[in-house]
């Protein structure tokens, strides 16, 4: 199957501080991948290096073959752990501006998923709280046809309502062409959405595979796994 | 590029007209104040300016030039934010190259520098002449014969200027924000585009005065600066007559002669122009391939 990602001999440093350490990783084209681990276990650093918001101190990697760049930007879609849209904008501001710099954006689907998601188009951004404004950015991040959606912690700090609703959207929105990648240390909640997994350690991988294989194996839940990896 | 350039003007237009706005309230308050005080002297033949006059005008000058200040605050933060504030996640991830990105800020900087320039310059022009004069086609006429060569070289050279300081704190700004991370001292910035200003005053004064050669933008004919003296005042003669722009002495980038002629200086003009593309390629390598949000 083809990858969608490539990173080869991945290492992003702070000056002593390894954040990513000689990461390997290949992606494929068509799945919904969580990666997992606690705060500081890399899970951002790598995301921000895939948007191409953060330079790798060293090796390499490639979205759709191509080094991160205006491209790679085209065809990712970013929800990041926080509220980066402008704050003059209203709702009905934000999806234009999604309109008209992405190609692949559908804006019909955005106003569908507006009113699944309960927002009102005339709101300004600024008024929205925490919950409301998760949802619209997964509305605007999820109204794209993209080739890989990445999604940073989609579901911290919302309310259990909040978060069902984001998760719904997430399932009925994925476009099984694509590749999914989301963050979170929330494993509980999210894990039944993955087709992988992938445990990220102090930088490095500390173990991949198939969710469904991983449960057989092991005998027991992702969120347990995560717990008894992280546990020491 | 367009499509980014909108959205700059967007989210700032309000601010900027905001801005417009007092100025031209405080200029108005200023020209009423000279207008009644021309009026008083020609009642009672002398000044009698009262104290609430004098505190409105002083009060109304503090005002332009908080402005000013503000706006040019304003500007210089909106590529700031960009670079230290949560927005960058938006801005960033767009599929547009750090040259777009960079590119749009600084024309759509330009743009308010220039509506604010004209739109206070108008808006006073006007004023002056509605409260002192009453013939509105000599209104008109005295406008239309304001905007001549002069004054084209002037605001090309204005524009070169405004692009020379927003290009080198907008390199200052990216230079700091990748070389440190740590926010509280994002301030260094300030001090970098000191120093790198003065260095290009520097260098555009030694360029003027080591090879001062002129455009004499009226027949596009190109001088050395003592032709222009010697013609404009007689031979051995100091050329300080002419109105000098810019700069002092002989190393001015541009300087109107006392035959009226705008003169401007090649090499001062032409690395001023280098100092721009090289501060847009430099800061748009930055914000491309170093920038860690």
């Amino acid at each position: 199957m083809e990858n969608i990602v490539e990173i080869k001999g991945l290492t992003k440093s702070y000056l002593n501080k390894k954040a990513i350490n000689d990461l390997n990783l290949n992606l494929e084209k068509g799945k919904v991948i969580g990666i997992l681990g606690p705060n500081g276990s890399g899970k951002t650093t790598l995301i921000k290096i895939l948007t191409g918001i953060l330079r790798q101190s060293r090796g390499e990697v490639l979205i759709d073959g191509e080094k991160p760049g205006a491209y790679t930007k085209s065809i990712v879609s970013y929800l990041p752990d926080r509220n980066f849209l402008y704050d003059w904008m209203s709702v009905e501001d934000a999806i234009e501006f999604y309109n008209d710099f992405y190609e692949d954006f559908d804006k019909t689907k955005a106003y569908e998923l507006l009113d699944f998601m309960k927002l009102d188009k005339k709101d300004k951004v600024k008024a929205l709280s925490k919950g409301m404004h998760e949802k619209l950015n997964l509305t605007l991040v999820l109204s794209r046809e993209a080739k890989l959606y990445v999604l940073d912690e989609p579901i911290a700090g919302v309310d259990p309502v909040a978060r069902d609703q984001i998760l719904d959207a997430i399932i009925k929105n994925y476009n099984e062409d694509s590749t999914m990648l989301i963050t979170t240390h929330l494993v509980r909640d999210i894990e039944a959405v993955f087709d992988e997994v992938i445990f990220l350690k102090d930088g490095q991988i500390y173990m991949q595979g198939n969710a469904e294989k991983l449960r057989e194996e092991k005998h027991m839940q992702i969120d347990d796994l995560y717990k008894e990896i992280f546990a020491e | 590029m367009r499509k980014y350039m909108k959205y700059e003007i967007k989210g700032t237009y309000k601010f900027i007209l905001g801005i417009l706005a007092v100025v031209l309230i405080a200029s108005s308050v200023i020209q009423f104040n000279i207008l009644s005080e021309i009026n008083t002297i020609e009642r009672t033949g002398g000044f009698a300016s009262d104290g609430f006059r004098a505190l409105t005008l002083i009060t109304s000058i503090l005002v332009i030039f908080g402005a000013f200040l503000t706006a040019f605050f304003f500007i210089v933060g909106s590529f700031r934010k960009e670079l230290y504030d949560d927005r960058g996640y938006l801005t960033f991830t767009l599929p547009l190259t750090g040259r777009q990105i960079l590119g749009s800020k600084l024309l759509v900087s330009l743009l308010w520098y220039l509506v604010l320039g004209a739109g206070i310059a108008i808006y006073n022009m006007v004023l002056a002449l509605i409260l002192f004069e009453n013939d509105i086609s000599y209104m008109i006429r005295t406008i239309l014969q304001s905007i001549d060569i002069s004054f084209i070289s002037l605001l090309i050279i204005s524009i070169v200027s405004t692009l020379v300081t927003l290009i080198l704190i907008y390199f200052a700004i990216a230079l700091s924000r990748v070389t440190i991370r740590n926010k509280k001292i994002g301030g260094i910035w300030f001090l970098l585009f000191i120093v790198l200003n003065m260095m290009v005053t520097f260098l555009t004064y030694q360029f003027s005065g080591l090879l001062p050669y002129y455009l004499n933008v009226s027949d596009f004919s190109i001088e050395h600066i003592y032709n222009i003296s010697s013609f404009m005042m007689g031979p051995g003669n100091s050329y300080s007559g002419g109105m000098q722009i810019l700069s002092n002495g002989s190393n001015a980038l541009m300087f109107i002669g006392s035959d009226f002629k705008p003169y401007l200086n090649i090499f001062g003009v032409l690395f001023q122009i280098i100092v721009i593309v090289a501060g847009f390629l430099g800061t748009g390598y930055l914000i491309e391939k170093k920038i860690d949000l």
